[in-house]
């Protein structure tokens, strides 16, 4: 939501700072462009993203010992879950997070709302981190969960060959929404928009039964769960398991094609984001425009089509894998069991995108937060060094390595010979350099405001 | 444990995974190498080589072979034993002249760009 950044950062006054700190800056609005670029040029900064990606699976290739591969995965420490009184304290302030937002979203000031702030940046950037950083615990604070509950259902069965599809299009939905219409800085709409979120989700709920509506056909609920999938702490049975990073992905197989679907989504959706904020997508848009075609259906274009070329990308290596590999496993299969391997890529991608964002405008949601209903004379803004930009790169990088460990553990898993298990993750890995030095181009751009 | 001992006491459902069947969302799966209850796709004009124990398919001789002494180690005729064994020695040749080219190729990945690094 780098579009969302551009926008909070002004809704915040931080273009206001900008200007003053630095005139040469204040065209470039953005928090991005407050610090120093990178000192080395963007190709060769891509250049080495991709080598340090194709050199962790070469050096991945040195580790055939199936049972240490296993063992590294395996390893697990059980610690205690939690008790019900902290799953109780976790579900009220899940429901009061959500009748605070919506409060504050309908009656707090239009500008600096801290509610917006608070969505966007506190739980959108900030929560979903601690997902993939430490462990899900969105089943426990999902309010809507909590209010499902407490109503009457019908428990209708849901229809099985609808898959995740229903997930998958509500979750691109939702990134459309939030691109082109003003909920990332108008309270109002974002308050309409979660309401409309509440209503289809008890509606949904009540219908088909909590369980299976948040296990199957809620988009936010699953965003969660897989990015839970990377994160150390896992459920193991009743109690809970420290894991390492992402030591349970190479276990892990989605549920059918639209699971697949719903992954490269994921994926896609953070990827959208940045590009619709760079230099070359204002060209277009403004291009777009001229042609009087409604900007609106533009993103709409750019959103589903990018989906699709991804999807196709990631359906292509898996056909192409089992060539590789020479397998008679389906390609269906294959893909299936690779693509939790995308899910450290996109905890990666997320981190680099939002980290720097949540820690410039942590201060002023403290701030607002103590004061929710007035615009107080000053939001604080926490500078971000210059090196801050090599810490979203590493994040990039450090997924893609995750993902080359989980994608060797996965081919050990599913494949008898070593070699074999080697040469099946040969389109895999074209795709990720490609990814990584995709993701590093998009990190390097200056942001501009999304037109 | 040297990986030889760890092949052979490979068995399918043993890497320690719970398998928690939960329909949509990612499912654990309890499997050896190459022991998968999925989906094959076979060509119709494929030469495959059946798994006398489960029946799943391989695209050759030398793969039944490992994946029998992977995932069938503990009922393996005295013939299946040895073909696993060859096996596995020819791909432990075929795997260093590999991990031979891939040193090489990490190594090469590195000058390369530290030259650029010093030109740049």
């Amino acid at each position: 939501m780098s579009r969302l950044r551009v926008r909070l950062a002004g809704a915040v006054g931080l273009l206001a700072l900008l200007a003053v700190a630095d005139p040469a800056l204040a065209h470039g609005g953005a928090i991005a462009s407050n610090r120093q670029p990178v000192t080395a040029p963007t190709w060769l900064v891509l250049l080495t993203g991709g080598a340090a990606v194709g050199a962790s699976f070469l050096l991945a290739t040195f580790v055939t010992d199936r049972a240490m591969v296993r063992a590294v995965d395996g390893w697990r420490r059980l610690v205690a879950a939690p008790g019900r009184l902290a799953r109780g304290v976790a579900k009220a302030v899940g429901v009061l997070g959500l009748v605070a937002v919506l409060a504050v979203a309908a009656v707090g000031p239009t500008e600096n709302n801290a509610a917006v702030l608070f969505v966007w940046v506190g739980w959108w950037a900030g929560y979903t981190m601690t997902t993939y950083l430490v462990g899900n615990s969105w089943p426990a604070l999902n309010p809507w969960r909590t209010i499902a509950g407490l109503l009457p259902s019908m428990d209708e069965s849901y229809p099985d060959r609808l898959g995740s599809w229903p997930a998958t299009l509500a979750l691109l939905a939702l990134i459309w929404v939030e691109t082109v219409s003003p909920i990332t800085d108008d309270p109002r709409p974002m308050a309409a928009v979660v309401l409309a979120y509440t209503l289809v989700t008890l509606t949904g709920a009540a219908v088909y039964g909590a369980d299976q509506w948040f296990r199957r056909a809620d988009p936010m609920a699953r965003v969660f769960r897989y990015y839970g999938a990377v994160a150390p702490v896992q459920r193991s049975g009743d109690g809970l398991s420290v894991r390492l990073p992402g030591g349970a992905l190479s276990g892990l197989e989605v549920e059918d094609g639209s699971e697949v679907a719903f992954v490269v989504a994921l994926l896609w959706a953070t990827t959208f984001d940045g590009f619709v904020s760079t230099a070359a997508w204002a060209g277009v848009a403004e291009g777009v425009r001229a042609a009087g075609v409604p900007l609106a259906g533009a993103y709409l274009a750019v959103l589903a089509g990018g989906f699709g070329l991804f999807l196709g990308g990631y359906r292509l290596s898996s056909r192409l894998a089992r060539r590789t590999g020479d397998t008679y496993l389906s390609a269906g299969v294959v893909a299936r069991r690779f693509a939790p391997s995308l899910l450290a890529i996109a905890a990666g991608y997320h981190l680099a995108h939002y980290l720097g964002f949540l820690l410039s405008l942590a201060p002023a949601i403290v701030v607002l937060a103590a004061t929710p209903l007035s615009v107080p004379a000053q939001v604080p803004v926490l500078p971000l060094p210059g090196w801050f930009d090599l810490v979203g790169m590493a994040a990039i990088l450090l997924g893609h390595v995750l993902a080359v460990w989980v994608a060797h553990a996965t081919a050990y898993d599913l494949f008898p010979g070593r070699l074999q298990a080697v040469r099946s993750q040969y389109p895999f890995i074209a795709v990720m350099v490609f990814y990584t030095m995709t993701s590093l181009w998009l990190l390097a751009q200056p942001e501009v405001p999304t037109p | 444990m040297s990986e030889r001992d760890a092949a052979a006491e490979e068995a399918p459902g043993r890497n320690g995974q719970e398998a928690a069947a939960s329909p949509a969302g990612p499912t654990h799966v309890g499997t050896g190498p190459g022991t998968l209850d999925g989906e094959f796709d076979l060509p119709a004009d494929a030469r495959a080589v059946e798994c006398g124990y489960c029946g799943r398919p391989f695209a050759d001789e030398e793969l039944l072979a490992l994946h029998l002494g992977h995932a069938h180690h503990d009922r393996l005729t005295a013939e299946e034993q040895a073909a696993f064994e060859a096996a596995y020695e020819d791909e432990t040749t075929e795997m260093r002249r590999f991990q031979l080219k891939a040193a090489g190729a990490v190594i090469l990945l590195y000058f390369l760009l530290l030259m650029i690094y010093a030109l740049v």
